[in-house]
């Protein structure tokens, strides 16, 4: 029983299937820290998720494709923003246009540029073996080997995680975002630009998403396929920002917790093939979630958002 | 009574309320147009498109008017169904977007319900009557975990619905109904997913020579019943009066003797329960069984329903009644060689445009108001 | 040297003209005080001064430069700092990151350099005599230390003119000693200060001239000693503002609520009131005075249900009263006007009709086994609104499109129709005008003679001497004072709300 093996490989697991949900999870800790809601998280992953895709299959490169995922993630953003900033809309009701949106219209362009339904060709990605960020030495070595062939994205993901938490909590700029979700009017006396900051936030936070999306499509998969891919990892980002305590690193936790799941099932398959095939998958599955359940209700049960969170922003006088 | 009408009219007025009309009609004429725009710049007909889509969606008569009329009508039960299980915790002031998950919990019940031997030989109105029975309770406790845990606990109801649909997910296809599950048929029948249910489950056709089936009247009962539930009873009082205070903590109406707790639980139970339901219409009346794999998404679709008909039971009926019409009208539109997802693209638009609600007011004050100087 | 003036400004909104052709000057290095009742218009004239709104017409001059002022950083710009009724704090924040918000020290031009930031911070609070704590969160200070940082905050900018608004309405009297002891300091250094207050002694102490504001308008400028209170409330009011309050005398009865030893912890873990007992009697009023916090909403919130008393015990009609809610304690007898009418009060968004009947919807003739009686509702509110002299009498309106004092009325005309034996008045009259007031008064008088036994908490002296039968002065949580008004005179009263002296009779 290779130990090591084990425990690296359900590692990598975990971090490989928290990618995407982490980017979701911390494009909502960025946007609602200013104060804006984005339950579009799971619509913006799908989008960019495609439009990575088309990227890389128009220009055959994954970084073409990672840039018009970007692209689509800015200009999601972008829209959310303008309802919801500009003309102080309800925020759920646009998240939610924008996820009813990309239920249907993702089908729509699949036909027509791709011609085909449900799936698009297999474009190059990075999680191509070709394409894996290698660093060998780290391969036997417990714990640590789990980052010895990891894709972009998963070290995109983690990297993210600190630079938002420094960003937020100890510059300029995220002083005042968070200031923005708060109080927002106390920040405007201040000369504060509330409405371009939150412009930032909610783009920003988008784009974030975006990167989510692109994961799923060329990180290790290869192609877009239209059931299955976001399918909820959009929501699971959302809970995993709610649980993180609207925190970056937080979020972090969470997602590793919901991620657990894989694991799980890989480990128990490992070790006890028996018993692991006695346990319906579903079990695995769910375990998480109820999980994530138990420990609101052992923890002090309140989770605090930001105190301006989800209110819309209307300057007076 | 009249005097009543009439005074409610006046300081609706008070408010422009024909304008909470106008809104949603002009969102859903402006994204008709937007989508026009969209398939133009796609190489393909608009016109084309919206003819066909609206001639099979049962609005309209034309070739085949009685089925499509029928599926529409099918559709509009059970996006009411989740649309009314996202609109009532939301008047509460709940965001509870379980509708999902409930959903399934409905089907799966239903379709257990529906095979089981006890019941199997019961007549049809017995049969049907008490799966709809365990279906509701089933629902609603599904709902209550999260209606319990926020009202006793204070645990954002957001974040448990969302937990509650995946795990109502997984451990439906993930365990009862795979092959093997406890609920699976047995592989020696050759179905996959669970046993069909008895014919006695299944749900009289209302409409001979279409699908339509009693679901709908169903529906219009239960929403009728949401109705005077929130607008006859104490009930549905005190709910709104949490909906408006929620913000502040609902101190006024716990001051004026509302039991919040009990409240919250029991709208989320409704919630639950209804769209429960609509799980058990899809079970009983198309598809016999819980299938292997059920693509589902009324849930979500249920809370644009509800955005657009703005939380209240009729405008919920008549959203459903039109987004039930793009589903329906979705299979025609093909011939224009637009894919069929292409009606979920209006709904979102039309909800976009709900959202930017202020806009909307915006221009259309202006529209009404320079009519107004032209006549003077 | 002039400091600010203000020409013809213009200010309207939906329902009222707030500024009507206001023009006034102010010295540097004045204390100058604006004073007016709610709604006269003086918060709306400085939030233009600092950029909150936009006039409709009129001009502002800036030490004698004409001044755009679009935002509030133009404001600051030109050293123009407010200190807001409603402070401008973000509660989870430190004081150093509300100080320097929108101006923070930098580290390589976008890292935020928090060691420098409190630093900055210290030196400051030191130069002006302004103790804080520069790394507590806000929400852990008293409400004095919060108004200081909100000081702070715009003297960081360099302000020269500092305006306040209503700064002693939250402030104990110590601190609002000290408040003052800054304002002199601050004027020693320079600074140009305007007070807006309705207060008329403080106004008359602290300031060096007085401008009164009434509807909008600007009433007369005097200076502080060519005036008095008298003449000022006059000017404020257009008339004699002694209100004729009917002095009733009635025999009390049996005690109708009682709380012995109640000690009750505030959210934040601080024990606001400690120790307290007293009873109220059938067609007796006990007034409660003292400045606003000194454990008033602590006892209000435990009386309610809201909060828990840690000790001691609360009784209502001679019954104990334990793990109470609303609802329990309203059953047994107890009717509760507020001054939170748009939290606690009415529901805003509901119509007249249906914020009369709260507390009492579940009862016949309202609604029979769970239905509503839409007819049984509408007559009643009708009768109800007409008896309240509510104003429009319109049960169909909803309760956020009528004025204050209609609003008031509305919950008083539900509150006493429910079938009670003890009220609870916390700070009726506040907000309202003069009108509002009288009849305010006069229906707590009628409750009096019905043999309603009152508990009347409230902040303005001449109403307790008024209408009270007893008076309690809590001070600090605890009751220091218990008198009657025959045997005390508003300055004792007032002594007693400071801390300065106790009566308690034994």
């Amino acid at each position: 029983m290779n130990w090591t093996f084990l425990i690296n490989q359900s590692i990598a697991q975990i971090l490989d299937f928290a990618a995407p949900i982490l980017f979701a999870a911390l494009g909502g800790v960025i946007s609602e820290n200013a104060g804006v809601v984005n339950i579009a998280l799971e619509g913006i992953m799908r989008f960019a998720a495609f439009f990575g895709v088309w990227g890389a299959f128009v220009s055959k490169s994954p970084w073409v494709g990672l840039l018009w995922g970007i692209g689509i993630g800015a200009l999601l953003g972008a829209f959310h923003a303008y309802i919801t900033v500009k003309w102080a809309g309800d925020q759920i009701v646009s998240g939610v246009a924008i996820n009813v949106v990309a239920a249907g219209g993702i089908r729509y362009f699949l036909e027509w540029i791709f011609k085909t339904t449900g799936y698009s060709p297999n474009v190059t990605y990075f999680g191509d073996p070709a394409r894996l960020i290698n660093l060998k030495f780290l391969e036997n070595i417990p714990v640590l080997g789990a980052f010895a062939h990891l894709h972009i994205f998963i070290w995109l993901s983690l990297i993210l995680v600190f630079v938002l938490h420094f960003l937020l909590y100890h510059t300029v700029l995220g002083l005042r975002i968070r200031a923005v979700g708060e109080y927002p009017l106390a920040a405007e006396t201040l000369g504060v630009n509330v409405l371009r900051i939150k412009w930032f936030a909610v783009i920003l936070g988008s784009i974030i998403a975006a990167l989510g999306g692109v994961a799923l499509s060329l990180g290790t998969m290869s192609s877009f396929v239209e059931t299955g891919m976001a399918a909820g990892k959009g929501f699971i980002g959302l809970a995993a920002m709610i649980f993180g305590k609207w925190t970056p690193i937080g979020a972090m936790w969470a997602t590793f917790l919901f991620a657990s799941a894989q694991v799980l099932q890989f480990l128990l398959q490992a070790i006890a093939k028996g018993v692991a095939t006695k346990i319906p998958v579903g079990f695995y599955l769910a375990l998480p979630y109820i999980l994530t359940i138990g420990a609101l209700i052992g923890v002090v049960g309140k989770a605090v958002a930001p105190a301006a969170d989800g209110v819309p922003y209307k300057k007076e006088g | 009574m009249k005097e009543v009408f009439g005074r409610i009219f006046i300081h609706r007025r008070e408010e422009n309320w024909w304008m909470n009309l106008l809104v949603p009609i002009t969102s859903i004429i402006i994204a008709l147009i937007v989508g026009a725009i969209f398939i133009a710049s796609t190489g393909r007909d608009p016109i084309l498109a919206y003819k066909l889509m609206f001639g099979a969606s049962g609005f309209v008569p034309g070739p085949y008017f009685k089925t499509h009329f029928a599926e529409m009508l099918l559709y509009t039960a059970l996006f009411a169904s989740t649309g009314l299980a996202f609109a009532l915790p939301a008047r509460a002031g709940l965001f509870s977007i379980g509708a999902e998950g409930q959903f399934l919990v409905g089907m799966i019940t239903a379709a257990f319900f529906g095979f089981w031997k006890p019941l199997y030989n019961l007549p049809s109105f017995i049969h049907i009557t008490i799966i709809f029975a365990i279906v509701i309770l089933f629902g609603g406790l599904w709902g209550l975990i999260a209606g319990f845990l926020k009202a006793k606990k204070g645990i954002n109801e957001t974040i448990i619905t969302i937990m509650l649909n995946w795990i109502a997910f997984h451990l439906i296809e993930g365990w009862l109904v795979p092959t093997g599950g406890p609920l699976a048929a047995d592989v020696s029948t050759g179905v996959s997913g669970t046993p069909y249910v008895s014919p006695s489950a299944r749900l009289p056709v209302i409409l001979p020579g279409t699908r339509l089936n009693i679901s709908i009247l169903v529906m219009l009962l239960v929403i009728y019943l949401a109705w005077f539930l929130l607008y006859r009873t104490v009930f549905g009082y005190e709910i709104r009066a949490m909906g408006y205070t929620a913000i502040t903590n609902m101190e006024a109406p716990k001051i004026g003797g509302v039991n919040t707790e009990k409240r919250i639980m029991q709208i989320m139970f409704m919630g639950g329960a209804i769209a429960a339901l609509g799980g058990s219409f899809v079970v009983l009346g198309f598809l016999g069984q819980y299938p292997p794999v059920f693509e589902g998404g009324y849930g979500f679709d249920g809370i644009a329903v509800a955005l657009i008909g703005g939380n209240e039971p009729v405008g919920i009926l008549l959203s459903s009644m039109l987004i039930g019409g793009l589903r329906t009208g979705a299979t025609a539109v093909q011939l224009a060689r637009i894919p069929k997802t292409f009606p979920a693209i209006i709904e979102g638009l039309i909800v976009a445009f709900i959202a930017l609600n202020e806009l909307i007011r915006y221009l259309l004050s202006k529209v009404l108001l320079r009519k107004k100087e032209g006549v003077a | 040297m002039e400091a600010l003036r203000v020409e013809n400004i213009v200010k309207r909104f939906p329902n009222v003209l707030a500024n009507d052709n206001v023009s006034l000057s102010i010295e540097k290095g004045e204390i100058f005080a604006i004073v007016g009742e709610n709604g006269a218009g003086k918060s709306t004239l400085m939030k233009i001064v600092y950029g909150l709104y936009l006039p409709d017409s009129g001009n502002i001059y800036v030490f004698g430069k004409k001044a755009n002022l679009k935002d509030s950083r133009d404001a600051i710009n030109l050293k123009i700092g407010m200190v807001h009724q409603e402070f401008m704090l973000i509660p989870r924040f430190t004081v150093t990151e509300n100080v320097v918000l929108g101006d923070e020290p930098k580290k390589f031009g976008f890292v935020f350099d928090y060691n420098k930031a409190v630093k900055e911070v210290k030196e400051l609070s030191e130069k002006y005599s302004l103790t804080v704590d520069p790394t507590e969160k806000v929400e852990n200070l008293p409400v004095g230390i919060q108004q200081r940082v909100e000081i702070l905050k715009i003297l960081r900018r360099g302000a020269e003119i500092l305006i306040f608004d209503e700064p002693t309405a939250v402030l104990t009297p110590e601190e609002t000693e000290e408040l003052f002891k800054t304002l002199r300091k601050l004027k020693e250094a320079g600074k140009t200060i305007v007070f807006i207050s309705h207060k008329l002694s403080e106004v008359m102490e602290i300031a060096d001239r007085i401008a009164v504001m009434r509807r909008g308008k600007v009433q007369g400028i005097v200076k502080k000693e060519e005036t008095n209170e008298r003449e000022l409330a006059k000017m404020m009011v257009g008339r004699d503002v002694v209100l004729e309050i009917e002095r009733v005398k009635t025999e009390p009865g049996n005690v109708v609520f009682e709380v012995k030893d109640l000690a009750v912890k505030n959210p934040r873990g601080i024990i606001g009131l400690k120790d307290v007992s007293f009873k109220v009697r059938e067609g007796e009023i006990v007034a409660i005075a003292g400045v606003e916090g000194n454990g008033q909403s602590e006892l209000v919130n435990a009386i309610l249900g809201f909060y828990k008393p840690i000790k001691g015990v609360i009784s209502i009609a001679g019954k104990e009263m334990k793990f109470i809610t609303p609802y329990e304690i309203r059953s047994k007898g107890l009717a509760y006007i507020t001054e939170d009418r748009k939290r606690r009060g009415l529901i805003l968004q509901y119509r007249a009709r249906e914020n009369i009947i709260l507390g009492k919807h579940t009862l016949y003739p309202f609604s029979k086994n769970g239905i509503m009686n839409d007819a049984a509702i509408d007559e009643y509110a009708t009768r109800k609104l007409q008896e309240f002299d509510v104003r429009p009498p319109e049960p169909y309106m909803k309760a956020v499109n009528f004025s204050g004092g209609n609003q008031q009325k509305i919950i008083l005309a539900r509150e006493l129709s429910m079938d009670h034996k003890f009220l609870l008045a916390s700070q009726p009259t506040r907000g309202l005008d003069v009108g509002a007031m009288e009849f305010v008064y006069k229906w707590l008088i009628e409750e009096k003679k019905k043999g309603i036994g009152i508990l009347l908490i409230s902040l303005e002296l001449s109403e307790v001497m008024g209408l009270a039968d007893r008076i309690l002065v809590l001070y600090k949580g605890e009751i220091v004072g218990e008198t009657t008004p025959e045997n005390t005179t508003e300055e004792e009263l007032g002594e007693m709300m400071l801390g300065l002296k106790r009566k308690v009779l034994q």
